[in-house]
């Protein structure tokens, strides 16, 4: 569903990502880990239209996002690490105006908005304008307009960081029930616990480059201090030769 | 007790420091910018004003042209002290500059003197408009008197800049004044305390990808006071070239200041407009399937509105013209004020989200056709709607084009 092939992409002398290739096949959660630099916000960037790669193509389903950058943001959702919005807008606007934008059947839309709204605690600050919202809800705002036209690849960076307890269960519920229907999500975050729970795969950027892909399998099982993908983790970051 | 804190050397380092930091971060073409625009104002009022004296000196002698020039480098000064004064009233009352101040070891007045310092800033943009008056007074004054004239205004400019500051400090703080020396604190600790207010609920309404990014625009456009503010004093100057026709002037001179009114309303709403594209987030729009021509569309409605409501309300005054001579009038306003309209949206779509760099780029373009057009006739306009095509030639790339770091 989600294909990276060969992307490259340089800041100046800087090489944030080199020659970076995988997949997320439908139905699927991989997440993405790296240390700060390692190229994770480069390649969400990359991979959500908002920055075009020197080289390599991104393909979401037979789509080409930067050959056919609107056909191909239709198919996508994503919740950055520092979501912006239109401050003066109400969360309950500004998910009507992402309805209006993406062509969405209203009365489905505002429905979809409501359940997303109460499942993460939202639906009482719903009316108020988003200036006034605090980190968290910002970042629960922020995966609800991903989340609102039941995108087929999804790209979360950080998403769940800042939530309380309740509404973090309830959006890896949500986000596991997308991927039983069929949805390829790639997940970013520092937390390893997170992912540890939530994904069936992990790709270890460093320095640009995929370093390791491992499966639920490899890391499966915790009992030490550091989980297998701590170390993994920690192994790369520490000079280790990456395994792929 | 401790002893206070010595806070002027630690706050003349700062201000040094942020002047090299502020140059530093003009990229050199900025710099190139401003260079150009400030010499297109100084070689505009030499242009204006070399005329005039030196037609003064022949009538009226050299007092006569000291007269002139220090009056209008007075209009400066006066111009210098009120914006400073705007400025440090709105940092009072907005968010000022810099770190959480009340968190700091600071004494009130330490801190209010930066901030006004922080305000006076403006008067170099407005000094930096004083070469072209002097240089246009060379020869034409003795050299004694022109340097006397440059040293008042440097000690009023500052003076009363200063005076400006001081005085808005003390308006602005006006309702804190019964807490006597803590006023500053109440007044910036007050600032971040906003009233929640519920908007009524959103309608839900079937609509297509168009018509939700226009009912985004006119929701950002009644809520967000930097657009609202800018579009006031274009819907004042709708009406105020339409009231023009109905003064007891000649008719070529109404018609002429109809004109120049309506143009200035279409500068303005281009202003507006460019602060519409400036208010997009970045990550949100790029991140949504909407193309160059989508973006473009709506936008250009915006500017096709203005230039309909300016004609309708021309047409309406506009009736002691001929037939004719109406219906040339009409279009020539109507496509005018439709062109700059539409040179801001093309440069609030390429150069988004940077409507910082939009509007300076629109300023920069409509100064040279002025200029241009004050010179020789039409040369103006072909100016203009170069800068139209040019910047059209990068919509397309819309998909593509990067933030301006």
């Amino acid at each position: 569903m989600i294909s990276f092939h060969d992307l490259s992409r340089r800041y100046g002398s800087l090489v944030a990502l080199d020659g970076v290739s995988f997949t997320v096949e439908r139905g699927e959660i991989v997440g993405l880990l790296g240390a700060n630099g390692a190229g994770k916000s480069t390649l969400m960037r990359t991979a959500t239209g908002l920055q075009p790669p020197d080289r390599g193509t991104v393909r979401l389903a037979d789509v080409d996002l930067w050959a056919a950058p609107e056909a191909g943001k239709r198919l996508l959702g994503h919740a950055p690490e520092e979501p912006a919005f239109y401050e003066e807008l109400s969360a309950d606007e500004y998910l009507e105006f992402l309805a209006g934008v993406r062509a969405l059947d209203s009365a489905e839309a505002r429905e979809r908005a409501r359940a997303l709204c109460a499942t993460f605690g939202l639906a009482e600050r719903a009316d108020e304008p988003v200036r006034g919202f605090s980190h968290g809800m910002r970042k629960k705002l922020s995966l609800i307009a991903a989340l609102l036209h039941r995108p087929p690849a999804l790209f979360l960076d950080e998403a769940l960081e800042g939530f309380d307890a309740a509404a973090a269960i309830a959006a890896k519920d949500e986000l596991r029930e997308r991927a039983r229907d069929g949805a390829a999500i790639l997940f970013s975050s520092h937390v390893t616990e997170t992912i540890e729970r939530l994904c069936d795969r992990v790709v270890i950027l460093h320095r640009g480059r995929v370093a390791r892909t491992m499966t639920r399998a490899e890391w499966g099982g915790a009992e030490a201090p550091l989980s297998r993908l701590e170390s993994a983790f920690l192994g790369i970051l520490r000079g280790a030769p990456p395994v792929t | 007790m401790s002893a206070p804190l010595p806070t002027r050397p630690v706050f003349r380092r700062l201000r040094a420091r942020l002047l090299a930091r502020r140059f530093d971060a003009l990229e050199p073409r900025l710099r190139l910018e401003l260079l150009a625009l400030t010499s297109l104002v100084g070689a505009f009022l030499f242009w204006q004003m070399r005329i005039a004296m030196d037609g003064i000196l022949r009538a009226h002698g050299a007092g006569a042209v000291a007269r002139f020039l220090a009056l209008r480098l007075a209009l400066l000064v006066v111009a210098a002290a009120v914006l400073a004064g705007t400025r440090l009233f709105r940092s009072l009352r907005k968010s000022p500059p810099g770190p959480a101040w009340l968190s700091l070891p600071l004494p009130s007045a330490a801190v209010l003197d930066h901030l006004g310092w922080e305000a006076r800033l403006v008067v170099l943009v407005v000094a930096a408009a004083s070469p072209g008056m002097f240089a246009a007074a060379w020869g034409l004054l003795p050299a004694p008197a022109l340097l006397s004239l440059v040293i008042a205004f440097a000690i009023a400019l500052a003076g009363t800049a200063h005076a400006a500051t001081f005085l808005i400090a003390r308006v602005a703080l006006l309702p804190w004044r019964s807490s006597g020396r803590v006023a500053l604190a109440r007044a910036l600790s007050e600032i971040s305390v906003e009233r929640v207010r519920v908007l009524a609920p959103a309608r839900w309404q079937r609509t297509s990808p168009a018509g939700a990014l226009i009912r985004k625009d006119a929701r950002l456009v009644l809520r967000r006071p930097a657009i609202r503010w800018r579009l006031v004093p274009a819907l004042f100057g709708i009406v105020a070239a339409a009231v023009a026709w109905q003064l007891p002037i000649p008719l070529d001179l109404a018609r002429f200041a109809a004109l120049a009114l309506s143009l200035l309303t279409a500068w303005q709403t281009a202003d507006a407009l460019l602060a519409l594209s400036g208010a997009d987030p970045y990550s949100v729009l790029r991140g949504l399937p909407v193309g160059a021509l989508l973006m473009w569309s709506t936008r250009t409605a915006w500017a096709l509105l203005l230039a309909a409501l300016i004609v309708l309300t021309q047409a309406l005054a506009a009736h002691d013209l001929s037939p004719h001579a109406r219906a040339l009038f009409l279009t020539w306003t109507g496509i005018a004020c439709f062109v700059i309209a539409l040179l801001a949206v093309h440069y609030g779509i390429t150069l988004f989200p940077r409507a910082d760099v939009g509007g300076r780029l629109l300023t920069l373009s409509l100064s040279l056709a002025m200029i241009a057009s004050l010179m020789i006739p039409l040369l103006g306009w072909l100016t203009l709607l170069t800068a139209v095509l040019h910047s059209a030639r990068r919509v397309p790339e819309w998909a593509r084009l990067e933030a301006v770091p």
